[in-house]
């Protein structure tokens, strides 16, 4: 094969691979999509349990076929998602809307809510050897001054951020590292606090390396979990977007039954690895103490667009916009399709938020 | 019998008898146009001398047709003295000699000869009106004077070209004078063609024809935008105070890698291919490091060093060491024993080896190791400044990468690639600066 042969073969191939990968087939038919998910963050959860139950295969075309795809953090899928590698992504807040702005490499829209929280993703932990504090205030008042570290850009730094304004202290060096890195300096000793979401906040706590001392409970800031789809998914197959909302009800649900809470972390640990089902366990159904920010509601499935949900989103979209991560304060109202999941609800005859995981006594626990 | 004749009307036969010769033979048609405009014709019968020693060495002669029998004075000390010159034969060169001004040969015509005479200081002239062709012929008539008339190289130096290439130049005359040279020849003008390419397909790929796996990507235009931006939608362009600190920490970072590199990667290379006994016991764990992505050492990094900066110093580090060290090694390897063998037997010992013979054979591979290792401690910095936290180019790619803001991606990568490309040259000018001994000698041993 000659130099001009290759070339123009290359260019072939890419012209009709980028052509199959939007083919999303006709409305009724059997379809192709890949989900980015996030096995590493629990609060999306209901993408592994969609993988482990396949709960889309009852609403989906017979003959189609889901890929899932782990993504370590919700940028990855953000970025898989815009380029059309990925059509549907589990993701926390702050991907969620970061994926909504960019319009001019493609439009990807929000679908569903995955849940709302205080201390999936919000939760500050400082090094094992930290002064022991009487509760969750007075362990923030000690965060002024020490060497913080959080992934910027992403739930954590929102948080962080709101901490600090909110009671008027300054960190000494406030670093942007990803939670590989802010673990290793935990085990460096590098680090005084970092804020990370579960379920690695559990398994620094569980490994002895950092302690929890607040959540998002602490300062009253939520976070959030969101469901997203490519536009043209949405638009060439309306039929497939219901389909897999059923099916994310489905998943919701089933998460939110303590009888399912075993099922739910041994699908975990199958997706995941470097993580014990008790970390698991805890990250999900376990209860910190409440010195802590702890508290008995772990996650709640709002499923919907709820005025609870788009006040986190709105929130969310300022932060971001100050930071100069997206170009706008107020993501565009057509990247919130709330229509889909409100004819589900009022078909099952359901209302949102349509489930609750409360925290389970430890004696549940795996050993 | 000379007759002397005009070359009127004998230009092209000029310009490819000229075209014959050793010295003018790759020059191009315009300098070989102008040089036969020089000439002059001039016939000589069998037996005439044409020149002998001590006569004044004002012409350069080029063979039309005919034969001369050319016999250097026993004091040149040329391994073979007589010559028979033809065709596209060239004698007469002693006035380009440094310091020579009178003839060095006795010249008689075998046969009736016709001749091309250039006067030599009229060539020189010309020849400095285009330096860059000049010094090549000049170069050829090296070569040709020791190779065809076997002069010795000691000997065989030719004038300079008159100008501005002088001793007495000042550093940045001689820079200047450079940069002439270098703004004259077709380099810059390729080197902007090649630029304007790269970034007219970005731009027809990803803006106008809007290709599949292309149109995601950032435009030129979105980056330039914000790259001139005063006031950057993703914080940080040309205006910001924050762009040039990202620059000024990376650039310390890896000059520290790169020295840290430098003194470490040289002395353990050298070592390694001087010792036999140290390569056995080293060179195997060394090769099972070396392939080991900069990725995987960070949560190592991040454990050994007590500060972050130094983490991040040695993963920059790191690669560039495993460049420099092979390289230096490879440099000692490829010295020729014979050398070594010579220096012991002139009675050197094993340290004199080392530094006189081992240290200055293995530079050339030295410099090379240094070009590649200053260029790979850049492309480590994204991979380490992932453990910095706050700033430097790789942090912003990587941050840009998390928080998707392309067009900051792109100003990373396109800054991290132009100070990286400014400091490889930098590398590469005091290495050639440092190694134009090594130059000249593959210049006079025609390598």
């Amino acid at each position: 094969m000659n130099m001009r042969h290759f070339i123009a073969a290359a260019i072939a191939a890419s012209l009709s691979s980028a052509a199959l990968a939007q083919d999303y087939g006709k409305p009724g038919g059997p379809v192709t999509v890949v989900v980015g998910y996030q096995p590493y963050y629990t609060q999306s959860w209901s993408g592994v349990v969609m993988r482990g139950k396949k709960f889309y295969e009852k609403y989906l075309p017979k003959g189609s076929n889901v890929e899932f795809q782990i993504g370590l953090q919700g940028a990855i899928i953000v970025n898989n998602m815009l380029a059309g590698k990925q059509h549907i992504g589990y993701m926390g807040d702050m991907p969620s809307i970061v994926a909504t702005t960019k319009t001019e490499v493609a439009d990807v829209r929000l679908v569903a809510n995955l849940g709302l929280a205080y201390d999936q993703c919000n939760a500050f932990l400082v090094r094992n050897d930290a002064p022991q504090f009487k509760n969750d205030q007075e362990a923030i008042r000690w965060l002024a001054g020490k060497t913080v570290a959080v992934p910027k850009g992403s739930c954590t730094d929102r948080f962080a951020q709101a901490t600090f304004k909110r009671f008027n202290i300054q960190p000494k060096e406030y670093l942007n590292q990803n939670i590989e890195v802010i673990t290793s300096n935990f085990r460096a000793g590098k680090l005084d606090a970092a804020v990370m979401w579960q379920p690695t906040t559990s398994r620094l706590v569980d490994e002895g390396l950092a302690r929890l001392i607040a959540t998002g409970k602490s300062v009253q800031e939520n976070d959030g979990g969101f469901l997203a789809m490519r536009a043209d998914l949405i638009k060439a197959r309306p039929d497939i977007v219901k389909a897999w909302l059923q099916a994310e009800l489905d998943a919701q649900l089933f998460i939110a039954d303590p009888k399912n809470a075993t099922e739910v972390i041994k699908m975990a640990k199958e997706q995941t690895t470097g993580f014990s089902e008790k970390v698991l366990w805890n990250s999900l159904y376990g209860r910190y103490p409440d010195s802590a920010g702890g508290g008995e509601m772990r996650n709640t499935m709002h499923y919907t667009f709820t005025p609870e949900t788009r006040e986190l989103i709105n929130r969310a979209a300022t932060f971001l916009h100050s930071i100069k991560s997206i170009n706008t304060e107020k993501i565009r109202p057509e990247a919130i399709e709330a229509k889909w999941t409100e004819e589900i609800l009022k078909e099952r005859n359901l209302k949102a938020p349509i489930a609750e995981v409360k925290a389970l006594p430890a004696s549940q626990a795996p050993k | 019998m000379e007759a002397a004749a005009t070359a009127n009307g004998g230009d092209h036969a000029a310009v490819a008898v000229l075209r014959e010769t050793t010295p003018f033979g790759e020059a191009s048609g315009a300098l070989l146009a102008r040089i036969a405009a020089l000439a002059r014709l001039a016939r000589y019968g069998a037996g005439a001398r044409i020149y002998a020693p001590d006569d004044p060495a004002d012409d350069i002669f080029v063979v039309v047709s005919g034969r001369v029998e050319h016999v250097l004075d026993p004091e040149v000390g040329a391994r073979e003295g007589v010559k028979r010159v033809a065709r596209g034969g060239v004698f007469g060169w002693t006035g380009l000699l440094l310091g020579q001004t009178r003839r060095m040969a006795t010249v008689t015509a075998l046969e009736p000869t016709e001749v091309l005479r250039l006067n030599t200081d009229d060539l020189i002239k010309l020849l400095s009106a285009e330096p860059l062709e000049g010094e090549h012929v000049l170069e050829r008539f090296v070569s040709m004077i020791q190779r065809e008339f076997t002069v010795p190289a000691l000997l065989a130096r030719v004038r300079r070209l008159s100008g501005p290439l002088t001793e007495e130049m000042s550093k940045l005359g001689l820079t200047m004078y450079r940069m002439s040279l270098w703004l004259k020849s077709p380099r810059p003008y390729l080197m902007l063609i090649g630029f304007a390419l790269f970034l007219g397909f970005w731009y027809l790929a990803v803006e106008v024809w809007k290709l599949p796996r292309f149109r995601e990507m950032p435009g030129p235009t979105s980056v330039v935008k914000e790259w001139l931006s005063p006031n950057p939608t993703y914080g940080l362009s040309l205006y910001t105070e924050e762009y040039y600190q990202h620059i000024i920490v990376s650039v310390w970072r890896v000059t520290k890698a790169f020295l840290l590199a430098t003194v470490l990667g040289v002395a353990f290379g050298l070592l390694l291919g001087w010792s036999r006994a140290f390569k056995e016991y080293v060179f195997p764990v060394f090769e099972m490091l070396r392939p080991i992505p900069i990725l995987a050492w960070v949560p190592l990094a991040i454990v050994m060093f007590i500060a972050t900066e130094s983490a991040v110093v040695y993963l920059a580090f790191l690669a560039s060491f495993f460049a420099t060290a092979l390289n230096t090694m490879l440099g000692v390897e490829s010295i020729d024993e014979s050398y070594v063998r010579a220096a012991h037997c002139l009675g050197a010992d094993r340290w004199q080896v080392f530094r006189h013979v081992i240290i200055p054979g293995s530079l050339p591979f030295i410099f090379t190791g240094l070009q590649i290792s200053i260029g790979v401690s850049w492309f480590s910095l994204v991979a380490a400044e992932m453990v910095s936290g706050q700033y430097g180019l790789g942090y912003v790619i990587n941050t840009s990468y998390m928080m998707v803001r392309y067009p900051t991606i792109v100003i990373g990568m396109v800054t991290l690639g132009l100070v990286g490309y400014i400091t490889s040259a930098m590398v590469r000018i005091a290495g050639d600066y440092l190694m134009e001994w090594r130059v000249r000698e593959l210049a006079l041993s025609e390598r």
